[in-house]
């Protein structure tokens, strides 16, 4: 087969499965609730929104703006993706807002396009219920999310600041 | 095994040696890592840096045991990444994630990693002592692009 060819049947296949991902943290909020293997969840945490804020602006640069790697290999196959992650919080007196992207820089071909940043993977919003405490809101995968949602948690409550192993989060 | 096979082998094995080896050290010994990791294996490997913010690995240190000490050279800018590497049940894949902070020790002066791991959730965490007036701080961690700033 020809390059002309071979780019050709590169080109039918990737369209042939294109997906359209959602492009800002809106597009995903809205996708979520009727996603297939998508989740929203809320949580209260008995802390005032300036105080979430504030973890949430320490910690989340810190820990999610990282890369990770996972090799996986069998008798046949071998795969070797490096995902680079990028967080970004959006804090006002009124909301305060978390978006985790990430991108593939090698090992996996996204069929469509992909936000500048990379995909969203989760977002969580806080808003405050009164002076004290605070509601979350996390929309995110129903699998592979788990160990991001429970850093985020030990965040939201002050009760864990680590950080999350982000190649657990498939 | 055919020959071809256990030659590639052998270059495999011999490729991942080369990529690490111990840190030496320097001294005095002014650092201490308390770490407690479960189920992954935890390292500290250490690069110096340069006037114009090259690294250059030094070496590594296995963190398998409770608490370590060594020397990272006083008044001299280095770079510090800690790493948890595990596998999966049935050895099918490998994942490691990292976290480096620039450290630039100051003489006279002990240092102290506190490096956890547990339920995929870690933590790390360095603190800078002043032993003659007993007072101690935390250092927020610096990554290599705020190197020279």
């Amino acid at each position: 087969m020809t390059n002309r060819a071979m780019c050709a049947a590169l080109f039918l296949l990737c369209s042939g499965c294109a997906q359209n991902y959602p492009q800002n943290a809106q597009e995903f909020r809205e996708a979520i609730p009727g996603a297939f293997m998508g989740k929203q969840q809320s949580f209260e945490a008995n802390r005032p929104l300036r105080e979430i804020a504030r973890s949430l602006e320490a910690r989340a640069p810190e820990c999610l703006n990282v890369s990770g790697r996972t090799v996986s290999h069998s008798a046949t196959s071998y795969q070797n993706i490096l995902a680079t992650y990028k967080a970004t919080v959006l804090a006002t007196d009124k909301k305060v807002e978390l978006h985790l992207q990430r991108n593939y820089e090698r090992g996996v071909l996204v069929p469509g396009k992909v936000p500048p940043g990379g995909l969203y993977m989760l977002v969580a919003d806080a808003t405050p219920i009164d002076r004290g405490r605070t509601r979350i809101d996390i929309y995110s995968p129903s699998m592979g999310a788990d160990v991001l949602i429970r850093a985020i948690t030990g965040w939201a409550t002050g009760q864990n600041l680590g950080c999350p192993d982000m190649t657990k989060a498939s | 095994m055919t020959r071809s096979k256990i030659l590639l082998f052998a270059a495999m094995l011999a490729a991942g040696c080369a990529t690490t080896k111990t840190y030496q050290g320097a001294a005095p010994e002014n650092v201490t890592v308390h770490s407690s990791i479960s189920k992954m294996r935890g390292a500290m490997h250490v690069h110096e840096v340069d006037a114009a913010c090259r690294t250059q690995y030094l070496g590594s240190v296995q963190l398998d045991q409770p608490s370590i000490a060594l020397g990272l050279p006083p008044e001299r800018l280095s770079y510090v990444v800690v790493s948890f590497e595990g596998s999966s049940f049935l050895g099918g894949s490998t994942t490691a994630t990292s976290v480096g902070t620039l450290v630039k020790p100051r003489a006279g002066y002990r240092y102290q990693f506190e490096v956890t791991y547990r339920d995929s959730i870690y933590h790390v965490a360095l603190r800078e002592t002043d032993p003659r007036r007993g007072s101690s701080r935390e250092l927020a961690r610096r990554d290599l692009t705020q190197c020279g700033v």
